[in-house]
């Protein structure tokens, strides 16, 4: 109750901040596209830091991430009040801008890293594939082939090379693709709420975090739809990363709840009613408690007391899915939480999420299930099964 | 308020309210049609109390300077321009 | 392939002095780089205390000066505004902050409609210590966070120093919306595009007033160019004291007030 005294009499938000102008669309956009950032984090660790037990999931990272990556940009852009002018950002950028900068940090990743490292990765099999098919499909993996039919061992060899060279360049673009989604939010002076120098730190940390978990969750999946037994050595090893990005991330995240708190600025008393009203169960309930104490718990229990295999595994599916939601209702903290108090510092307003409106629920579950089937068409084009030649047969899932 | 006095020079001669530096445009809204064709688009007409209540009636947070009635005890049943002219001097009509 | 113990000493010392050039020149261009940007910045903050030409020197440099003891809250501006720039209902270029401190030390603040139909007296004025009205506008900042940030360089600066919006180059990303300090940007739904206050633009370059200082029956707004020493407005901010909104947030804002409380948010 002690932070209602301020506004005993009366709440004042300034009359044009009555409507939130940033919707759940916004909040999808930081949440796609740190599962892109995510997910090919987790793809470099196989390439560049060598982690073999993660291998099996190397090329569905990939996959995923491009996946994510192509719908990454719908959110933004239907959101736009003209989309038909969208392409402005691209031909008159304005330098000061953060946000001029999106178009280029996007086709900078998603043609110069995630496409050609994809293309690298799978050319082997796009060659082979161009032999065995027929027809239409024959000609689009020709295509693909980009005229290059060369598998000679030489030629692979290369592959290679570029790959891990591509992984390299990659990293600080993953790192770059999202780091910068936080400093749009992290560089407004004007919002409290979000203007810190953690920001971009916090967002690539649980991008980290939502990436690790996605990949885990598909692979966990695919392999049940597959009907293969689930590699739990390979979850085990994903589990331990998901584990230490979580710590880092949690612990981020409360350095930053506790230094605001500590230093309790002029937004002190509104942040307080903030997050104690509106957002009480999204931060408390679902950003913190359901989406990093809980999953957190249940991995370090897991390896803790290391029970049976199907039990790990179990273990592993619902923290994955339970950091996912975590992650969500953290970019939904801080877009529409940075929202819903008025500049004025002395009142906040509301947002009403709809169901079957334009920018509403179904939209974004229409949103979310997109990438997911782009990816379907992904893995039956590109099997990601089978392991690429650098990957030196490392556990292949038994059958 | 130079285009009004164009035609109407004698309105805004000598009143109150002109003398103080209030525009013709306050009291009577935006009259641009007006200036194009001023048969057909007529200002508007303050006449009621509430227009003059407006700007007059007491209000706690209007500065202490400024001249304002209690429009609940001044007259509650008389139009104000039974007592007070809008457009001469003195601003009390005898 | 032995190479001679010498050749290799002779090696590394050249490595080495090799890599103390390199690191050497690095720092000395990262200090010269450094000192000459501090310097540039020394100047720029010395400037901001007393700056009152624009950055176009020649050109008019407008803004507005609020004399909050004189507003009576009539509303009578917010109205012109809307009627002369056609704003959207429900969203305000200008508008009117009613603040009520009371004996209890608690603070209102009310702004129905904007002010756009006036204030009623219903305040149980027994309770009410102080109480004023307080206009506001966009603050034309000269450095002003929402062109920083707009993306295609929609919004802009005039070289008069009003900050306006391209509504043909616009792409209605909001980003300027949530940049602005003082809620004084808006969503146009007619025009889907960022929308605020001009300073009446389309007045002003005709030497005319802005509309809502052209009606404001009292002269608690007076427009003018505040690099002419001889103007009212510049003559205004010299005789009184006068301050600015949110001046900690290093806006540059323009729009001067005077008699500006604390309570003012």
């Amino acid at each position: 109750m002690h932070y209602l005294l301020p506004f005993a009499s009366g709440q004042y938000v300034f009359p044009n901040e009555k409507e939130l102008q940033w919707s759940v669309l916004i909040v999808l956009y930081p949440f796609l596209t740190g599962l892109v950032a995510g997910a090919f984090i987790l793809a470099s660790l196989v390439r560049v830091f060598d982690a073999k037990p993660v291998a099996p999931t190397y090329r569905l990272a990939l996959l995923t991430a491009l996946a994510f990556l192509i719908c990454a940009p719908i959110p933004l852009v239907t959101h736009l009040g003209h989309m038909e002018r969208s392409f402005q950002i691209m031909i008159t950028p304005h330098l000061t801008s953060a946000m001029a900068i999106f178009g280029f940090v996007y086709l900078w990743y998603l043609m110069a890293v995630l496409l050609l490292e994809i293309w690298f990765d799978f050319r082997a099999d796009i060659v082979a594939k161009s032999e065995t098919t027929k027809g239409l499909l024959k000609l689009f993996y020709n295509i693909l082939t980009l005229g290059v039919k060369d598998v000679s061992p030489k030629a692979l060899d290369f592959d290679d090379k570029a790959g891990r060279f591509l992984t390299i360049i990659g990293i600080p673009s993953a790192v770059l693709l999202h780091g910068y989604v936080g400093f749009i939010f992290g560089s407004l002076k004007s919002n409290p709420w979000w203007s810190s120098v953690l920001m971009p730190i916090i967002f690539l940390l649980s991008a980290i975090v939502s990436g690790i978990a996605l990949v885990m969750l598909i692979f966990i999946v695919t392999t049940k739809v597959r009907k293969q037994v689930q590699n739990v050595p390979c979850l085990d090893a994903i589990a331990r990363y998901l584990m230490f990005a979580l710590i880092f991330d949690l612990a981020l995240e409360s350095l930053d709840v506790v230094h605001r708190i500590y230093e309790a600025g002029e937004w002190v008393d509104i942040f307080g009613l903030l997050t104690s009203g509106y957002l009480f169960w999204t931060i408390l309930g679902l950003q913190f408690f359901l989406g990093g104490i809980v999953p957190l718990a249940m991995i370090a229990f897991t390896r803790a007391i290391w029970p049976p295999a199907s039990v790990r595994g179990a273990m592993y599916t619902a923290a994955s899915a339970f950091v996912l939601v975590g992650v969500f209702a953290m970019r939904w903290n801080v877009v529409i939480g940075g929202q819903l108090f008025s500049k004025s510092l002395k009142g906040l307003t509301t947002y009403r999420l709809g169901l079957v409106e334009y920018e509403g629920v179904l939209g974004v579950i229409g949103l979310l299930i997109l990438p997911i089937v782009i990816l379907y068409l992904l893995v039956k084009l590109l099997p990601p099964w089978v392991q690429g030649h650098h990957v030196e047969r490392a556990e292949k899932p038994s059958t | 308020m130079k285009a009004c006095m164009e035609c109407h020079p004698d309105k805004a001669e000598a009143t109150v309210h002109v003398k103080k530096g209030v525009h013709c445009e306050s009291c009577h809204g935006a009259a641009k049609a007006h200036t194009e064709d001023w048969e057909k688009a007529k200002p508007f007409v303050p006449s009621t109390r509430a227009d003059c209540t407006r700007c007059h009636a007491m209000i706690v947070s209007r500065p202490a300077w400024y001249p304002q009635i209690d429009p609940k005890t001044h007259n509650p049943d008389s139009k104000c321009v039974h007592c007070h002219s809008i457009h001469e001097l003195p601003a009390v009509k005898k | 392939m032995s190479e001679d113990p010498k050749d290799i000493t002779r090696r590394e010392t050249l490595q080495t002095v090799g890599r103390s050039v390199l690191l050497i020149a690095i720092g000395v261009a990262g200090g010269v780089g450094g000192i000459s940007t501090l310097q540039n910045v020394r100047r720029e903050m010395k400037l901001k205390g007393t700056k009152k030409e624009g950055r176009y020197p020649g050109s008019p440099w407008y803004s507005m000066a609020i004399d909050i003891e004189k507003c009576i809250g009539c509303g009578r501006c917010v109205q012109a505004c809307s009627e002369e720039n056609d704003v959207p209902p429900g969203h305000y270029r200008t508008w009117i902050e009613r603040y009520a401190i009371m004996k209890d030390g608690s603070v209102s603040i009310t702004s129905p409609n904007g002010g756009i139909n006036g204030f009623e007296n219903d305040i149980d004025e027994d309770k009410v210590e102080r109480a004023f009205f307080v206009p506001k506008l966009c603050n034309h900042c000269d450095d002003s966070p929402c062109t920083q940030v707009c993306p295609v360089g929609a919004t802009f600066e005039t070289k008069e120093g009003v900050v306006i919006v391209d509504y043909d180059w616009c792409i209605g990303c909001r980003y300027c919306i949530q940049s602005c300090p003082y809620g004084s940007r808006f969503w146009n739904p007619k025009r889907n595009t960022a929308d605020k206050c001009t300073l009446c633009y389309h007045r002003i370059k005709k030497g005319e007033q802005p509309a809502c200082a052209e009606v404001c029956p009292t002269g608690a707004r007076l427009f003018g160019d505040l690099s002419d020493d001889a103007s009212p407005l510049a003559k205004f901010v010299r005789e009184n004291a006068t301050m600015t909104m949110k001046p900690n947030l290093m806006t540059g804002a323009k729009v001067q007030y005077k008699g500006l409380s604390k309570e003012v948010v």
